[in-house]
Formats: C-alpha cells, sequence, structure tokens
C-alpha cells in the first residue's frame, strides 16, 4: 500500500540562509583589532580642527590626551588622528556613515595606523571605539560602544568563524552585549583593558 | 560660487509604527542628478560589466521614488571640488586618505553654505584593493557584492544615513538587504516627496500560488508551485495542506516573467518554487493549501488556495501501467457551448473499472490534467 507517496522535484537551487551584514566597512573581530590596530590608548579627545590643505580633501583632526597604552607607543602625551570629512571656508565634506568623535569624549581607541592618513583611523571606523563612562550605581569605569550599547565582556573567535564574516554592525564580533532583560555586571575598564593586554602576552 | 560660512544640521531622525529612517545633513536641490560612470570600466567574475549592475542599482531607487539618477558614460575629474559632476570609481586610495583594511566603499558629499542643506556634489569610491563581484543572496566571503554596496552607497548619496531601528538598505544591521525597503522609501519621500500614486514602497515579501489555484481540481502527482520575491533573501518557503506541515518547498526556480513583472526585486529572476506532490494522497475531496515564505529579517507573507482532490477508486497510485486501458475509450470532444479547453476520455478502463475523465487544459503547467473522475 501506498501511503502519502510524495515525489520531490526540485526547480532550481536552494538558496542558503546565511545572515550576514551589510555595509561599506567590514566587521571585525576584536581579535583582528588587537592584531592590525599598530596602537591601542585609552584617551579623551581635548582638541578639534578643520583642514584643508592644497586643495586636498577636507579632514576633521581630533586631538586625544592618552591616559593608558594598551599596544604600541607613541613618543607623545597627545596623539592627533584625522577623520574624512568637515566643514571649513563654506564648504563641507561628510562621508555617509562616519561618527567622528565627540569633544570631550573619553574611549579606548583602536589606531589601525597614526602614521598615515586614511578615511577613518580607527580600524572598522565605529567598531574600533569604545566609549568609557562612569557606571552610576558602581562608580567605576565601565566601556559601551559608540551607541552605547552595555558590553559585558569579551570574548576571542577564531578569524574564520562564520560570526567573523560580513560587514559592520557597528559592533565587533567577540563583544559580548548586554541584553535588556540581563542583570550582567558591566565590563569595567580595568577587565576589558587586561583582557586585551593578556590576549596579546598569549601571542607573544 | 560664493562661499559661505557652513552650518551644520544635524541629522533627523524620524519613526512612525510604520516606517523609520534617518536622514543626512543634505539633499539634492532638485529631484534628480546625473552619476558620472566614466571611470567605471570592466565586468565582474560573474560577468555583469560595473556599469550594469550600477545601473542595476540606480533604477530600484528610480522605479520607487520622486528622485532619479542619470547615467552617463562621460568620464569627469577625480576628486574634484571644482567639478561639481559626481564622480563614481575603484580607487586604491580616497583621493589622498589611505582605505584602510576594513573599508569597502564611501559616499563623499559636498555642500555649501549658500544653500547648507543642499547636497553639491556626491562622489562614490570603492576599495579597489577588495575583490568584488555581482551576485544575488547571501554575501559571500570570497567577494563583495558591488550592486547591493552601490544600492547602499546611493542612498547615501540621496541624503540617508545609517538606520538602525528598522530593516532598510541603510541599515548597518547584518542582514542580506538587497534592494530598498519600505523604510527607506519613506525616508526618500520625505525627502522629495512620495512617488505620484502613493503606496509604491516595495513589500518586503510578495508571495503567489499558482497551483493549486482556488477552485481547482487535482489528483495524481501534480506541482504546488508559484513565485516569491522579496527585498531581502527568501530563507524558506513552507506548504501547508488543511493546516499541517508538509515541508518545505525547493525555491529559486528561473522565473522571466516575475523579474519583468517586478525588477524592483533582487531575486526576481529565480522567484520559482515548486514541488511535485501525490495529492491522491489527500482525501477525495476539498482542501487548503498554505505556502509561507520567511525572508533572513523575518518578515512572512504567505498566499493560500483551496483546491479538490480527486482519484480512481480510492486508490492513491497506480505503479502497474497496465492497469489503465483505453482500447475501447472514446474522446469527447467540447460542443461549441462549451470551453473549447476540454475534453472527456469516456470508457476509460482503470483497474477494472469504468471511468469518464474530464481532462482541462492549465496553463500554469501548460498540460491537460484531470478535473473530474465520474464512475460509469
Amino acid at each position: 500500500m501506498f501511503k502519502l507517496m510524495i515525489i520531490n522535484l526540485f526547480i532550481g537551487l536552494a538558496l542558503l540562509s546565511q545572515s550576514m551584514a551589510f555595509a561599506a566597512v567590514a566587521k571585525v573581530n576584536i581579535d583582528q583589532m588587537l592584531a592590525v590596530s599598530a596602537l591601542v590608548i585609552q584617551g579623551s579627545v581635548i582638541g578639534q580642527r578643520v583642514e584643508q590643505g592644497d586643495g586636498r580633501n577636507i579632514h576633521t583632526i581630533i586631538t586625544l590626551e592618552i591616559s593608558d597604552t594598551v599596544k604600541g607607543s607613541w613618543h607623545q602625551p597627545t596623539i592627533d588622528i584625522s577623520f574624512l570629512g568637515g566643514s571649513i571656508n563654506g564648504l563641507a565634506l561628510s562621508v555617509g556613515g562616519q561618527h567622528i568623535p565627540e569633544l570631550g569624549q573619553e574611549g579606548v581607541f583602536f589606531i589601525e595606523n597614526p602614521l598615515q592618513n586614511q578615511v577613518n583611523p580607527l580600524f572598522g571606523w565605529e567598531q574600533g571605539l569604545f566609549v568609557v563612562e562612569t557606571d552610576a550605581n558602581s562608580g567605576e569605569k565601565v566601556i559601551t560602544t559608540t551607541s552605547k550599547q552595555h558590553i559585558t565582556g569579551i570574548e576571542f573567535l577564531p578569524a574564520d568563524s562564520s560570526q567573523t564574516r560580513g560587514l559592520s554592525d557597528g559592533v565587533a564580533t567577540g563583544i559580548i552585549l548586554q541584553h535588556a532583560s540581563e542583570l550582567k555586571a558591566l565590563y569595567t575598564l580595568t577587565k576589558f583593558k587586561a583582557d586585551l593586554r593578556a590576549r596579546l602576552a598569549e601571542g607573544e | 560660487m560664493r562661499i559661505c560660512r557652513f552650518l551644520l544640521i544635524a541629522s533627523l531622525f524620524f519613526a512612525t509604527s510604520a516606517q523609520a529612517f534617518t536622514l543626512g545633513p543634505s539633499k539634492w536641490p532638485q529631484g534628480d542628478t546625473t552619476m558620472y560612470l566614466g571611470s567605471l570600466s570592466g565586468s565582474s567574475t560573474s560577468g555583469t560589466s560595473w556599469k550594469d549592475a550600477y545601473t542595476e542599482a540606480a533604477t530600484l531607487w528610480n522605479n520607487n521614488t520622486n528622485f532619479t539618477f542619470n547615467l552617463s558614460n562621460a568620464s569627469v575629474a577625480a576628486c574634484s571640488e571644482s567639478d561639481l559632476r559626481n564622480y563614481m570609481a575603484f580607487r586604491g586610495d580616497v583621493c589622498g586618505d589611505a582605505w584602510g583594511d576594513s573599508t569597502l566603499a564611501v559616499t563623499i558629499t559636498y555642500s555649501f553654505n549658500s544653500t547648507p542643506s543642499a547636497t553639491a556634489k556626491t562622489d562614490i569610491l570603492f576599495n579597489d584593493t577588495l575583490n568584488w563581484d555581482v551576485y544575488h543572496g547571501p554575501v559571500l566571503p570570497a567577494a563583495h557584492d558591488f550592486r547591493r554596496v552601490t544600492v547602499h552607497e546611493l542612498g547615501h548619496a540621496l541624503g540617508l544615513d545609517h538606520e538602525t531601528t528598522a530593516t532598510a538598505i541603510m541599515a548597518p544591521f547584518e542582514g542580506s538587504i538587497e534592494a530598498p525597503t519600505s523604510n527607506d522609501l519613506a525616508g526618500v519621500a520625505a525627502l522629495y516627496g512620495a512617488p505620484s500614486g502613493g503606496g509604491n514602497a516595495l513589500a518586503p515579501i510578495k508571495i503567489e500560488l499558482e497551483t493549486p489555484r482556488a477552485g481547482e481540481v487535482l489528483s495524481g502527482i501534480a506541482n504546488f508551485q508559484g513565485w516569491v520575491v522579496s527585498s531581502a533573501a527568501i530563507q524558506k518557503v513552507e506548504l501547508f495542506v488543511d493546516s499541517k506541515l508538509i515541508g518545505n518547498i525547493p525555491f529559486g526556480g528561473v522565473r522571466d516573467d516575475v523579474r519583468d513583472a517586478w525588477p524592483q526585486y533582487p531575486n526576481a529572476a529565480n522567484a520559482g518554487f515548486s514541488m511535485a506532490y501525490a495529492y491522491s494522497s489527500f482525501t477525495p475531496g476539498t482542501h487548503t493549501a498554505l505556502v509561507r515564505a520567511y525572508d533572513v529579517n523575518g518578515n512572512i507573507q504567505e498566499a493560500s488556495a483551496t483546491f479538490t482532490t480527486v482519484e480512481f477508486n480510492n486508490t492513491l497510485f497506480f505503479s502497474d501501467p497496465n492497469k489503465i486501458n483505453l482500447r475501447n475509450a472514446t474522446a469527447v470532444f467540447p460542443p461549441a457551448e462549451n470551453p473549447g479547453y476540454q475534453m472527456i476520455i469516456d470508457n476509460a478502463i482503470v483497474d477494472g473499472k469504468a471511468y469518464a475523465i474530464l481532462l482541462v487544459w492549465r496553463t500554469a503547467t501548460q498540460n491537460f490534467e484531470i478535473h473530474t473522475i465520474t464512475p460509469k
């Protein structure tokens, strides 16, 4: 007896349904960020100016006062980093998706190459900046994403992990975000820097 | 051009229960601009020229908004603020700046204080040090999809900023969106007005069930088939009969007719879904088929139809063709008052019993199919 005789004839290809990112900036992971960035520093934006030299693009240059260096070295207590975009002499140039750190902002900055002008000097753009805030409850300094999402920790994933492919959603792979329903302790700046240094030490 | 002090215009965020979008600092003062593609020579690995892919991306905006990207094959000066023609190119640098290891493309917009919120020029640059191709579906690790990146960058050129709260081609969230969504189009409508006639915003998914059609009579083995198009990649198409899940229907079949009808959707050329099934396994009588499509962004759309199954003497499947005997059968062609696309095979012997079988032409399958089985 034939019961539920089913014949599947496939027409064309069954497309994969992998969820991937899309933007003009690649998604990066925290290991990549550590490896690729020549300089990782804790600092505050203490100056901002706009320059346009000899018909070249307009740049906004921010001055960071360095309070701690996690990776690399810099010979001065401050560093200037340049972002494409800004306004000067009545001309404004903007880059889609580019958000320049504001005056007074404190953060941990992953600077790809401090010796060259890039569209955005932070590796992975917004992914390469962690904002430092003071937790109202504990009084401790904690880190958040640039969109003020709370972070509870980081994890180091293999570079070929499927989670590390795709394009930027503003947060690097390996950054563990706090969900609204969670009450996990926030990731302190001290712990973040210690974890980064430990990871760097593993690679030495 | 008179250059005055530039006034910063803060990005504006708009959200309603239905649509959300974020606007950038400036927009074009008129409803069109010309993009110069003279520097976009060559073709992708898959064979699509960069210009064709760019044109397809621009068409997705042109067909669904009040704004028009005119396209020119002329070449214009690179990285020039004095030449206000819009420059498109693959480049190894960003007009003197390095790309960095994570940047794929940038849209650079110029404006002047004489009209501070008016875009004067937009250049779109693609990172020439990366691998590019043109394809639909999930983003592949081996190459970036030039077309969807262009759709996104053109959104910046229109005056849209990243949208972080809703499904949008302008979202920096993960997703496989390839075309402007209703959120993106609402943003453009806020900048340039709604398209004439309104309601042109694309539904995230459109699905049509072609077999069975409502009221159709089926027997034996036939298809469940139709088409589905979407702004984002389709995840699966489920088939239910009488509310019971039968399984997932394979999709991706070539449908040139759907592509021509719905060019706004990136997957329209491969919109077909189809699965052969033993309709005779259903109890003779009336049933309801429902197909439900899911995209990778969580959007869902359904289509359904009620159909009737018929069968010979409660037999689900004849594996022996010798049980069918038409030697003494007669063909009855339709009289003038009946539709001409049907006929009856009278006195057909099936498994020892005589039947009159009504055959009807089915446009969707381009076949005659059994409509009614009447015991003699």
